[in-house]
This record gives C-alpha cells, structure tokens and sequence, in this order.
C-alpha cells in the first residue's frame, strides 16, 4: 500500500504539466484533479500501475460553465483516489475509459444521460435509465434545469 | 454452434422472477442464454437531484427512503458525508447505536434474502421458516425506534432515541433464538439435497471477473474475494469491532447463500460485542445548519455491498451535489457476465443471487412521470 502523498506525487510526475491539483482529505481520501487531455491517461495510469483497480463510480457534475467529471478509484489497499477533470459545456467530452475497467461503461451511461457529458467510443446509444422518447438535449441533472420544467416534459411517441 | 437461431425473450418490467420492476432481454439459443441487455430506471424518482433542492436535514429524509430495506446504510452513510461537511464528531454512545442497528438491518436483509433464495429454489418451507423469524427482528426494530421498515435513528449529529437496559434484554435474547435459527438454516443449506442441486455449480463467477467487473459485497465474496468496506475503509465503530470477513471459494448460487448465512452470525456476534463494549454518555450532538465548502465521499458496507455516497457543499444549508452508488448498479455487470451461457430455468436464482435492489439503484432523474408529480421532493 502506497501513502497518499505518494499517490499524489507520482500521478504529478507521470502527467506533469497536465496534473492540476491533489489533496488528501483525511485518512484514505484523495483527490486529484487533472487536464482534460490526459484523464484517460491519469485513469490508466491510476488503475494499472498505481492499484487503483476498482471502480467504485463516476459522478458528473455542473460547475456553471463547466461540467465535471469524477472517477472514484478505490485501491485494494484501500486508499480511494477521486480522479476529476473539466471540460467545457458546449464541448462536453472525455475519453470513454470502459476499454480498461469494463464496468465503467455502466457508469458513463448514467453520466451521459443526466448530464450531457459525451464519452467518445463509448458502445450503445440506447438509452439505460431514462425512458424510451426523452427528448434530446434535456439533461435533468443539470442545474438550468429545474422540476417544474422536467414535470412539463412531453415524451416523443414511436 | 452458431447464433442464427437465437430468440429474444424479454423479462420484465413485470416478471414472476423478481418483485421489482427491471428489464433484461435475453437473447437464448435453445435452451442457454448468449446474451443479456439490462434495462434499468423504471423507479426513477429524482433523489440526486432532489437533494439540492432542500436543507441537508431534509436530505436525511430523502436517504432514508432511497431504499426501504436497507435505509440505515443509506442514513449512515448520509449522515456521515453531512457530518464530515459540517466537521462535526459524534459522540461514541452514538457510534455504537449506529453500528448495532446497521448489523440489525444486515440480519433482516439477509433473512429476507435467504427466504427469497429459498422460494426461488422452490424451497417454500424455508421461505415461511426465516420470513417468520425475520419478523422479531422487525418487532426489535420497532420498540427501538418506533418503525419496522423505515427507522429513522440516524440523525446529524448522532442518534435520535437511545438504547434501554430493557431493550438490551430483549436484543440479547432475540439474538439468542435468532443464533439457533440461522444455525439450523447454516446446516440446511448446505445439506439439504433439493437446495444444493438447485444451487450448487449454478450462475458461477470466478474471482477474476469479480474483480474485473467491479463486484462488491456478498457477491464478491461468494468468489473468493476478501473484501469488506467495513474490515478495509472502516467508519462508524467498526474498527473496534472484532469480526470476520467471511468468504467462499465455489463462486456459485450456493456460495452466495452460505456467505450470506454465515454474515448473519457474524453479525450476531458484532451485537453482542458492541452491547458488551457499549460507552456511555450522550447520542447526539448539535450540528450546525451549514457546511463550509468542501467534497465528501462516504463508503459503506450495506447489506448488498459496498455502498458509496458522494457530496459537496457549497457553504450553504444545500449540497451543491449529492451522488449515490448502490451496490446493486454495481453488480449488474457481473451479473450479466453470469447469466451467459446458463439454462433459461435458471435465470430466477441467478437474478435473486445478488440480492437486487432496483430501486436502491434507481433514484436519479424523473421517469415516472405519475409518481413523480406528487413527490416530497417537488419544489
């Protein structure tokens, strides 16, 4: 089992300049926030080379004018990395990491769907959780919008 | 052996195999199953997106009915992201109360499985055997905090009622005839010759895609993999507790019963250990009504596994966001590796096998438009 300063210390030296910021919170919790451009790299690096190899989930989120995405990596020596990167709203895509841990597609479905985030070689277009005819470009965990408006969503029939 | 004559069977929303609403469509050539496609969300209701919504004492509300089987994992786990937001430490007394009726819910969870298991065997008499002694689990729940399903003990801050001298009398005798009990199921499951052919060799997952695939909980476990959030990442009293982690090697239908089975003793053992060891003092302490900014992540043992909760404040009195991750979304990869490849009659114990939990995994966005209009959580 590596320290958690030790974990923040070799992602800054394998991304160097694309390593944006790290910090253990308390015991086991760190959080590392990355480049857009090297997350998958991050990612990787994170759970072939580092432990990190349990996927525990991703979350979006919605800073404003940006989106967030989070990959919380759980190593089997217990120390959970919260890997995070930002991409704009109107270019919303990261690189799908499903090619490395499999059951990540599951998560970047749910992301995709709630938060417009796009997962470029993600498999599939069906949708997983919300309802066959939602119409495109409503995400309903973004903050613009809110429950009146999700309420008043007219399903597309066929 | 090719594909060309491969029929597509839907099962669900509404099946005979499960009591929630879930759909997979199956694709079988003759007999055997080659492929499977989940689709989930049918009781969607907006949790996530409700909780920023509200206070963060109205959240507690909100985690409490993410899941009416296990809300106490819910409520721990919210309660601690909220109290490590807020920085604020509860007292011991209260840790204590909070592990004893976390292990409560994993015995009723567990027997209410167990019973599942069985009827999906076509075991009835066992099904009526646990379901009834489940039942003084449920009446202990009651006289604790006045609710059989939903509980509600956690609050920020602690606990809300605490344990008696004569509640502790009767838990401790509960757990004296529940200990026989499951003693008794312990040896039927593994002798029974009706339930061992029904299980044994049945759904297997090899510790390899359990690991690949990201299981978690007693699934994991029935692989052979020793992982446990409450031995490895402990929180509330765990770490003062002694227990084991309990595992199985065959990595089938039947393992998953057996790891099950022997959690619940191990669970028993925990009670009577924190009832032994058992601080005094206060259950609860004052928190604040808001969160300096910050992010949390939370990860707890439920009773189906690893249960993870994220939030961060913004220095307000409401998230800015509120994630959850329930063990059964995380299992559903695992268990559409386990379901290719076995005979259509044995999809129903596969599917029991780990434990779902739709509508733990189901909270995110409106869908049900129905339900969803008159819920709580509208502003």
């Amino acid at each position: 089992m590596i320290s958690m300063s030790e974990v923040i210390e070799k992602l800054q030296n394998h991304l160097k300049s694309d390593f944006g910021e790290g910090r253990f919170a308390r015991d086991r919790r760190i959080f590392v926030r990355v480049g857009a451009g090297s997350i998958k790299e991050a990612f990787r690096y994170a759970v072939q080379e580092m432990g990190f190899d349990h996927l525990g989930t991703i979350t979006g989120a919605d800073l404003g004018a940006d989106l967030e995405v989070v990959y919380h990596l759980v190593e089997r020596g217990r120390n959970v990395l919260s890997l995070s990167t930002r991409v704009p709203k109107e270019k919303a895509v990261v690189p799908d990491v499903s090619d490395i841990v499999p059951s990540a597609a599951i998560y970047e479905r749910e992301v995709r769907e709630l938060l417009g985030i796009n997962f470029e070689g993600l498999q599939g277009a069906s949708l997983l959780l919300l309802p066959d005819g939602w119409p495109d470009g409503t995400y309903p965990l973004r903050k613009d919008q809110s429950f009146g408006m999700l309420k008043e969503i007219k399903l597309k029939k066929g | 052996m090719g594909y060309a004559s491969t029929i597509k069977v839907p099962f669900g929303p509404q099946h005979p195999a499960l009591k929630e609403p879930e759909h997979f469509l199956f694709e079988v050539d003759g007999d055997t199953v080659v492929n499977v496609t989940p689709r989930i969300g049918y009781v969607h209701r907006g949790l996530e997106k409700g909780f920023e919504l509200e206070t963060y004492n109205h959240g507690l509300y909100l985690a409490e009915r993410v899941c009416g089987i296990c809300n106490i994992a819910h409520t721990v786990s919210y309660t601690q992201v909220v109290e490590e937001l807020m920085g604020v430490q509860i007292p011991p007394r209260a840790r204590y109360i909070r592990t004893i009726v976390a292990e409560l819910e994993r015995l009723q969870s567990h027997s209410l499985w167990v019973g599942i298991v069985a009827h999906e065997a076509g075991f009835d008499t066992l099904f009526m055997y646990v379901w009834r002694d489940r039942e003084a689990i449920m009446n202990l729940f009651e006289e604790l905090t006045g609710g059989r399903v939903l509980h509600a003990i956690n609050t920020l801050g602690g606990v809300r009622r605490d344990i008696t001298p004569e509640w502790e009398t009767k838990l401790r005798k509960g757990m004296d005839s529940f200990e026989e009990r499951t003693k008794d199921y312990l040896r039927i499951v593994n002798s029974e010759r009706t339930f061992l052919k029904r299980t044994s060799g049945v759904g297997l997952l090899s510790p390899q895609d359990a690991v690949k695939l990201c299981a978690v909980g007693p699934t994991l476990r029935a692989s052979g993999v020793k992982e446990d959030v409450r031995a490895d990442d402990p929180y509330i009293a765990y770490d003062e507790i002694p227990f084991n982690v309990v595992t199985s090697e065959s990595g089938d239908a039947l393992a998953r019963t057996v790891v099950r089975v022997e959690e619940m003793m191990e669970s028993i053992g925990m009670i009577r250990y924190a009832l032994d060891h058992m601080p005094s003092g206060t259950i609860k302490v004052r928190p604040p009504k808001i969160a300096p900014p910050g992010e949390v992540l939370s990860r707890a043992e439920a009773p189906r596994g690893e249960l993870i909760h994220f939030g961060r404040s913004n220095g307000s009195a409401k998230p800015e966001r509120y994630k959850i991750r329930s063990p059964t979304l995380a299992n559903i990869p695992a268990l559409c590796k386990t379901l290719i490849g076995v005979h259509v009659a044995d999809i129903p114990i596969i599917l029991a096998g780990i434990d779902p939990c739709f509508s733990c995994m189901d909270r995110m966005a409106i869908v049900d438009r129905r339900t969803g209009e008159k819920r709580e959580i509208e502003k």
